[in-house]
C-alpha cells in the first residue's frame, strides 16, 4: 500500500508545473503539505538557536512567496523555521505569517514542488515583512515532460515494491517477496519452492522480465521456482492481467519485472553489504554490492554483486520438516558505457541453488498419498534440525548474459537493442533405492532473445514505440522422460502509442507473433518422431485514464495476450511424483488467448483515506488444464488416477483493493484485499488451484523525528487472513483432499538506522507467523503431507558503503 | 555447499554458456533412463510333499501389468513360496531381489488374498524370512490353501521403508514400490 504514498510523492513532484494554475489542485497540495508539516507544527519549539532568543517574543514574520521570474505568487509553498521546528504554508495569495517569534537569528527552509529549495537566513530584531522568491527547477521540469501529469504510466493496474518495502522482504524468495502486492499470491512446493501467482495464474502463464530480458527456464513446472536473486533488484514491479502487446507471448496472467538500479552516474566507488539471519530454518546469508565510476566525466561504470544463502530444515509450529534446506550462491557483474546520445551495457549473472524436497512427499502410489493425507504429521525418520540436504533435491544453475546498446538520435527518437543469452540447467535427484551419484533427470535449455525497440520522440500529445523481438530456444534432457527435446523459434513485432492531454490519456497497441515449435521425441517403441507446430496470433491493447478531479482517477483497459501450448502440455507422459497422478499430454492443443478487461478507481492525495479499487475480468479462450480421464493407468505400483490436458473457455475475475488510512502523520493503516474467482465455462464449474480470498492489514508507525541517535525508524504490526477455498471443482474429481481451513498469521516489521561514526547501519526485523499457528495453505502442493512454516524472525543488517575519498 | 562454492568455475561455466549453445539434437533423445524400475514380479510355489509346482509372472514390459496365466494351486496344500523381482527393461536384466536382500531392514512385503464373490476359496500367507532386527521381510513365505475351491486375487505390495521407519507391523509406512494382484485359482 505504500505505493500510494510514494506514488504521491513521486507523481506529485513533476505535476506542480501544470498544476499550480489550478486553484483547486493547489488547495489539495496545500492540504497535503500541511499534513506533512502538521505534526511538526504541533511539536512547537524544541530548541532554540545558540545565540539565544531574548525575552521579546511577540514578533511577527510575514510576506509573500513569489516565483522569481514571473513574480506570480506561489500557493502552498512550505516555509519552515529550522531553529523552531515551525512551519507554515503560503495561502491562496502567496502570503505567509509566523507569529510569536522571539528575537534572534533564524534559518528559513523554503520548499515548493517544482522549484529549487532555498535557505535564506535572517536576523529578527523586530516584526519583519519579507518576500521570498523561488527559482523554477529546470531539472524537475524535464521530468514534467516524462511523467506529464497526474495519470499513471498505463491504464492497466500495476503494483511495485521499492525502498523500505522491498528492504523488508530481503532474504525471502522472489515469490514470497511479491506477496506484498495486492492481487499476488504464491504457489508453493514446501517451504523452499515458491512461485508468483498473479490474479490466479502462474508458471508459464506469467512472464518474468529479469533485467529487461524475458526469463526462460523450465518455468512450466509448478515446482520450478524462478531462478532470480531478488537482491539484484531495486524495484519489483507487477503488471496485473494479460499484457501481451509490450511483453510478448505467454503474458496471459501478467508480468513480473525485476529491475536493478541503474549503474552509478556519479564518480566514486560505493556499495552495500547485507547480512541476514533467521530463526526457524536458521537461514544465514550475505549479499554484497560494489559499484563505481572513475570520474564524473568518465563514460564507464561498473557493478559487482553476489549473494550466498544457506538454510536448514524449516519448522512448522510442531516439528521440523525433514530435508527442506536450501543453498544458494549467486553473483553478477555489469559494465556500462554511457555518453549523452549513445550507450552500451553488458551484464552477466549466475544463479545456483540446491533445494531439498520434503522426504515425506516422495510417495509410491495413490494409497501412499491417502495414507499421507491421513497422517497428523509427515512420516519421517528424524525430527531434528540439520543443514544437510539429501535426496530428493533439485540443483539448478541459471546463466544470463545480456548486452544492450542504445542510440539517442535526438529528433528521430531513441533506438535500443538488447540481446540476451540464457542457459538453464536443472538437475533433479530422486530418492530411489539404487540411486547413484547422478541426477535422474537433467533438463538443459538455452535461449537467445533479441529486442529492438524504437521509441519515437514525443510528437504533439503522442508518445510511443515500436519494436521487433525474437527468441530461439533449444531444450534437451538426459535421464527419465518428462518433456521432449524441442527447438522453439518465436518472432514478434509490436507498436504502441499513447495520447495524453490534460486530464485524459488514451493508449493503444497491437502485436503479431509467430511461433514454430519443433519437437524431437523418442516414443515408447523407441521410434523417433519429429512433429512440428506453428502458431501465430495477434494481441491488442486499449486503455484510457481520466482524472476527474476531486482526487479521483478512473482507468479502463482492455488487453490481450496469447500462449502456445508448452512441450509438457503437448507431450508429457508419466507419473507425476508427489501428486500420485498419471499425466498425459495432448498433441492436438491450440493456443490460449486471453482478453483482460479492467476498471479501476484511484483515490489519492487525501489527508486521511487513500486507495485503489480494481475490478478485472480475464477471459481465456481455450484455457489449457489437466482434466481427469478414465480409466486409471495401471502400473506395477498400482492404479493411478489419470489426467490429460484439455481445453475449455475459462474466466478469472476478481477484485483488488488497496486502502490506506492515516490516523496521524506517523500512524497509519495499510489494507490489501485480493479476491479471485475462476470458472470453467464449458463445464460451468470452478477451476482447481485458485487462490483463496486474502486480506492483509498492517498498522504502521513511523516517527517523523529521530529517536535519539536512531533515524528512519518504523514499526509495523498486522496480519494476513486467508480464507478457506470453498470454490473447488464439484463435477469432476480433481483433488484428493478438501481445501485446508482458513488461517490468520500475525506479522511484524521493524527497522531503524543508526550511525557508527560516519557509517550508517540499517537494522531490520521481519517476523512472520508470530503466534506460531499451525496451518496449511491451499496453494501449497505439500499441503497433503505437512503443515506450513511456523514462527520465523528474519534479522537484517545493511551497511551502505562509500569508498570514495572525500 | 561444496558443489555451489566453486566460484572459480564461474568463468568455465560462462564459457559453457557460450560454447554449448549450438549443440545439435539431431540424434534425438537417447533411450528413456528410468533410474530404477521393476518390470517383472514372479511368484514360485513348491508344495511340501507331493504335487505340482506353481508359478505366475506379472510383467509391465508392454505397458500395463499383464499376468502370464493364473496361479493354479491345489486345495489343502502347503507351499513354500519365493518372490523375485526384476527390471527386464535393461539389458542384461537387473535382479532387484538381490538389492532387497541387501537391505532387508528397509523392505516389507504385504500379502492379502481376496476371494472372488461367490467363491469360498481361502489362501493364507505367512512370512518366513526375517531381517537383522528379526522383523518380517516376505521374500520367502509359506502359502497354504484352505479346503474350498474357487478363484480370487492375491495382492502383493512391496513397501520401501528406509531410515528406520520399518516396524515390521506397520504396513502403511513408507513408499510403495510394487502393488500388483495375481489371479489365483484353487482347485
Amino acid at each position: 500500500m505504500r505505493f500510494l504514498q510514494t506514488g504521491c510523492a513521486v507523481l506529485l513532484l513533476p505535476y506542480t508545473y501544470t498544476v499550480f494554475k489550478s486553484i483547486f489542485l493547489n488547495t489539495l497540495l496545500s492540504w497535503l503539505l500541511l499534513l506533512v508539516v502538521g505534526p511538526v507544527l504541533a511539536q512547537g519549539p524544541l530548541f532554540t538557536n545558540g545565540d539565544g532568543p531574548e525575552q521579546d517574543c511577540g514578533l511577527t514574520l510575514s510576506g509573500k512567496v513569489l516565483d522569481h521570474d514571473t513574480r506570480e505568487p506561489l500557493i502552498g509553498a512550505t516555509i519552515y523555521i529550522e531553529e523552531l521546528q515551525r512551519a507554515t504554508l503560503s495561502d491562496e495569495y502567496g502570503n505567509y505569517h509566523f507569529h510569536h517569534l522571539c528575537r534572534g537569528s533564524y534559518t528559513l527552509k523554503l520548499t515548493y514542488i517544482g522549484y529549487v529549495p532555498e535557505q535564506p537566513s535572517l536576523r529578527m530584531a523586530s516584526s519583519t515583512v519579507r518576500n521570498l522568491t523561488l527559482h523554477l527547477d529546470t531539472r524537475q521540469l524535464s521530468e514534467v515532460e516524462i511523467t506529464g501529469n497526474r495519470l499513471a504510466e498505463e491504464a492497466q493496474s500495476t503494483g511495485s515494491l521499492t525502498g523500505r518495502q522491498l528492504e523488508s522482504t530481503r532474504g525471502l524468495s522472489l515469490g514470497e517477496s511479491l506477496k506484498n502486492i495486492s492481487g499476488m499470491s504464491t504457489i508453493q512446493t514446501g517451504p523452499t519452492i515458491s512461485k508468483p501467482v498473479i490474479h490466479g495464474l502462474h508458471s508459464n502463464r506469467i512472464l518474468l522480465l529479469n533485467n529487461g530480458v524475458r526469463h526462460e527456464g523450465q518455468q512450466w513446472g509448478s515446482e520450478h521456482a524462478p531462478e532470480i536473486d531478488p537482491f539484484v533488484a531495486s524495484e519489483l514491479k507487477v503488471v496485473k492481467g494479460a499484457a501481451g502487446v509490450r511483453y510478448g507471448a505467454d503474458a496471459i496472467g501478467g508480468v513480473v519485472i525485476v529491475e536493478p538500479s541503474a549503474l552509478p552516474d556519479s564518480a566514486g566507488v560505493g556499495g552495500e553489504l547485507n547480512l541476514l539471519g533467521s530463526t526457524n530454518n536458521r537461514q544465514g546469508g550475505v549479499s554484497a554490492t560494489v559499484e563505481g565510476k572513475a570520474t564524473r566525466l568518465s563514460a564507464w561504470s561498473w557493478r559487482l554483486q553476489g549473494t550466498a544463502k544457506r538454510a536448514g530444515n524449516a519448522r512448522t509450529a510442531d516439528y521440523f520438516m525433514q530435508n527442506t534446506g536450501l543453498q544458494e550462491l549467486n553473483f553478477s557483474g555489469a559494465l556500462g558505457y554511457k555518453k549523452e546520445n549513445f550507450g552500451a551495457e553488458a551484464f552477466y549473472s549466475q544463479f545456483n541453488t540446491k533445494l531439498g524436497i520434503l522426504k515425506a512427499s516422495h510417495i509410491g502410489n495413490l494409497t501412499d498419498l491417502e495414507n499421507a493425507i491421513g497422517r497428523e504429521r509427515p512420516e519421517q525418520t528424524s525430527y531434528d534440525f540439520t543443514y544437510a540436504i539429501e535426496r530428493p533435491y533439485q540443483d539448478v544453475t541459471h546463466h544470463l548474459l545480456k548486452t544492450k546498446v542504445f542510440w539517442d538520435t535526438g529528433s528521430a527518437g531513441k533506438l535500443e537493442f538488447v540481446y540476451g543469452l540464457q542457459r538453464n540447467i536443472r538437475e533433479e535427484y530422486d530418492a530411489h533405492r539404487a540411486s547413484g551419484s547422478n541426477p535422474e533427470l537433467t533438463l538443459d535449455i538455452t535461449t537467445h532473445t533479441t529486442e529492438t525497440v524504437w521509441e519515437h520522440t514525443p510528437a504533439g500529445n503522442f508518445s510511443g514505440s515500436a519494436g521487433i523481438t525474437t527468441l530461439y530456444q533449444n531444450n534437451t534432457y538426459q535421464g527419465r522422460y518428462f518433456i521432449p527435446f524441442f527447438r522453439n523459434f518465436t518472432a514478434g513485432t509490436f507498436v504502441t502509442e499513447k495520447w495524453r492531454k490534460d486530464k485524459l490519456q488514451l493508449e493503444g497497441g497491437v502485436r503479431y507473433d509467430y511461433k514454430k515449435l519443433s519437437i524431437t521425441k523418442r516414443e515408447r517403441n523407441s521410434d523417433i518422431i519429429r512433429p512440428e507446430y506453428q502458431f501465430h496470433n495477434v494481441s491488442g491493447t486499449l486503455g484510457a485514464l481520466y482524472d476527474v478531479g476531486y482526487h479521483l482517477t478512473f482507468g479502463l483497459s482492455a488487453t490481450s495476450a496469447w500462449r502456445a501450448p508448452g512441450a509438457n502440455e503437448l507431450f508429457s507422459d508419466g507419473v507425476h511424483h508427489g501428486s500420485a497422478s498419471y499425466e498425459r499430454g495432448n498433441r492436438d492443443l491450440n493456443s490460449e488467448q486471453a482478453y483482460n478487461f479492467e476498471g479501476s478507481v484511484t483515490y489519492y492525495a487525501n489527508p486521511r483515506l487513500n486507495g485503489k479499487l480494481s475490478v478485472y475480468n480475464n477471459f481465456i479462450n481455450e484455457y489449457i488444464y489437466l482434466a481427469p480421464v478414465q480409466p486409471p493407468t495401471l502400473t506395477i505400483r498400482g492404479a493411478f488416477p489419470t489426467f490429460e490436458y484439455k481445453q475449455a473457455d475459462a474466466v478469472f475475475r476478481g477484485v483488488d483493493l488497496d486502502l490506506e488510512y492515516k490516523f496521524t502523520q506517523q500512524l497509519y493503516l495499510e489494507s490489501r484485499t485480493s479476491i479471485v474467482r475462476a470458472t470453467n465455462l464449458n463445464l460451468d464449474d470452478h477451476l482447481v488451484g485458485v487462490p483463496a480470498d486474502r486480506y492483509s492489514n498492517m498498522l504502521r508507525y513511523e516517527p517523523l523525528a529521530a529517536l535519539g541517535k536512531l533515524t528512519d525508524s518504523y514499526l509495523a504490526l498486522g496480519g494476513t487472513y486467508v480464507a478457506k477455498q470453498t470454490r473447488v471443482p464439484t463435477k469432476t474429481e480433481q483433488d484428493y483432499m478438501d481445501p485446508p481451513a482458513g488461517y490468520f498469521l500475525l506479522n511484524l516489521e521493524a527497522g531503524t538506522t543508526l550511525r557508527i561514526g560516519n557509517q550508517p547501519v540499517e537494522l531490520g526485523i521481519t517476523g512472520s507467523n508470530l503466534l506460531n499457528t499451525s496451518y496449511r495453505d491451499y496453494l501449497n502442493r505439500f499441503r497433503y503431507f505437512t503443515d506450513d512454516m511456523g514462527r520465523m524472525l528474519l534479522f537484517r543488517v545493511k551497511l551502505p558503503l562509500d569508498f570514495s575519498t572525500r | 555447499m561444496k558443489k555451489l562454492l566453486r566460484p572459480y568455475l564461474a568463468f568455465l561455466l560462462m564459457g559453457a554458456l557460450l560454447t554449448t549453445t549450438a549443440c545439435g539434437d539431431d540424434d534425438g533423445p537417447g533411450p528413456d533412463e528410468e533410474g530404477e524400475v521393476i518390470t517383472t514380479v514372479m511368484l514360485s510355489l513348491v508344495p511340501e510333499g507331493k504335487g505340482q509346482n506353481a508359478t505366475a509372472t506379472i510383467s509391465t514390459l508392454s505397458g500395463s501389468p499383464v499376468q502370464n496365466g493364473p496361479l493354479t494351486l491345489k486345495a489343502n496344500t502347503v507351499y513354500n513360496a519365493t518372490i523375485t523381482l526384476a527390471d527386464d527393461s535393461k539389458t542384461p536384466s537387473v535382479n532387484v531381489t538381490n538389492e532387497i536382500k541387501q537391505k532387508t531392514n528397509e523392505h516389507l512385503f504385504v500379502y492379502t488374498f481376496t476371494p472372488e464373490s461367490g467363491s469360498n476359496a481361502s489362501v493364507g500367507v505367512e512370512i518366513k524370512d526375517r531381517d537383522a532386527n528379526n522383523r518380517p521381510v516376505g521374500l520367502e513365505t509359506t502359502i497354504n490353501t484352505g479346503p474350498n475351491t474357487g478363484a480370487g486375487k492375491l495382492r502383493v505390495i512391496l513397501k520401501h521403508q528406509p531410515g528406520g521407519i520399518k516396524t515390521g507391523t506397520n504396513t502403511t509406512a513408507g513408499e510403495t514400490d510394487v502393488d500388483v494382484s495375481f489371479n489365483v485359482i484353487v482347485n
